[in-house]
């Protein structure tokens, strides 16, 4: 009877231990992916953002308009030196950029994409302050020019 | 002899257990500070957008007035009042991830240049304003980021 019972208190105290170990593997895991998540969301969320207020406020001599082309909104940073500019759309989720010639139509099949979204607005809020609008956030820009 | 045999078990059992219960400790504070870490971090990415925000519109307006006006036209602005005069004070919120809004309190310092004599405005052209823009996390009272900006404004 007592080595019955001693038996089941070691089979009882190893089972104990691993699951002791087995909840401190999951629990180490699950950290680990919040943390790796968070750091993602650090990294990704405003790449798009980013890039196009990082190209907005590049060349202080662009002039910045938005333009209306079959119902989608154009974001061109004209360069008049070159009458060429840089054009910004949202086509298919995906917010693209092209590089053209001013007042021809956008060649949105040569565009390139800057990254993805389930939502891309841009907004004048005044003359000289630009909203961009994407389902991850916006960002405000000044204009120096108008 | 057995009976020696079963408590040097048990007493390496026990050992054994108290070695796994530091580990397991140790683990855990290991993994909450990364955690710890992972928050603040995207705390002070929050805080340099909403700076960013700030210095951006700030720089778009003509006067305090007019930088008032537009923050109030923001809707990650909750609220705003004057700061001693010179500034102004915005609680403002950022939403994180689904469901999440964290909130942040920005102080906005606007100090204009002023002339020689204490008159405002250095010429008749321009003005140069320098701006302080610190963001405090929720009701903490140290600054998590702090942003010095400055342009010119055409004399109104």
């Amino acid at each position: 009877m007592k080595k019955i019972f001693g038996d089941i208190i070691s089979t009882i105290t190893v089972a104990v231990l691993f699951f002791a170990i087995l909840m401190l593997v999951v629990f180490s895991a699950v950290s680990y992916q919040r943390s790796v998540k968070i750091s993602d969301a650090n990294g990704n969320t405003r790449a798009v953002l980013s890039y196009i207020i990082t190209a907005v406020k590049a060349d202080e001599a662009s002039r910045v308009t938005i333009q209306d082309t079959d119902g989608m909104q154009v974001l061109v940073i004209e360069n008049e030196s070159t009458g060429y500019g840089q054009q910004i759309f949202y086509r298919d989720g995906k917010v693209q950029e092209n590089y053209g010639r001013l007042g021809e139509p956008v060649a949105v099949d040569d565009a390139l994409v800057i990254g993805e979204a389930d939502l891309f607005r841009l907004d004048l809020k005044a003359d000289n302050l630009l909203q961009i609008t994407t389902d991850l956030g916006s960002s405000y820009v000044h204009l120096n020019r108008g | 002899m057995k009976r020696e045999r079963n408590i040097a078990f048990i007493v390496e059992l026990l050992l054994l257990f108290v070695i796994l219960l530091f580990v397991i400790v140790v683990i855990t504070q290991t993994f909450m500070k990364s955690r710890g870490q992972s928050l603040y971090a995207r705390h002070l990415t929050e805080a340099v957008t909403l700076a960013e925000e700030v210095a951006e519109v700030s720089a778009s307006a003509a006067d305090l007035t007019e930088a008032a006006d537009r923050f109030d036209a923001m809707e990650q602005v909750q609220e705003i009042s004057s700061l001693s005069g010179e500034g102004l004070d915005l609680v403002m919120e950022f939403a994180a991830e689904s469901g999440v809004h964290d909130r942040y309190r920005v102080e906005l310092d606007w100090l204009e240049e002023k002339a020689a004599d204490g008159s405002a405005g250095a010429s008749a052209g321009s003005r140069f304003v320098t701006k302080q823009i610190r963001v405090y996390f929720a009701e903490e009272t140290v600054p998590i980021y702090t942003l010095d900006s400055g342009d010119f404004k055409e004399q109104a």
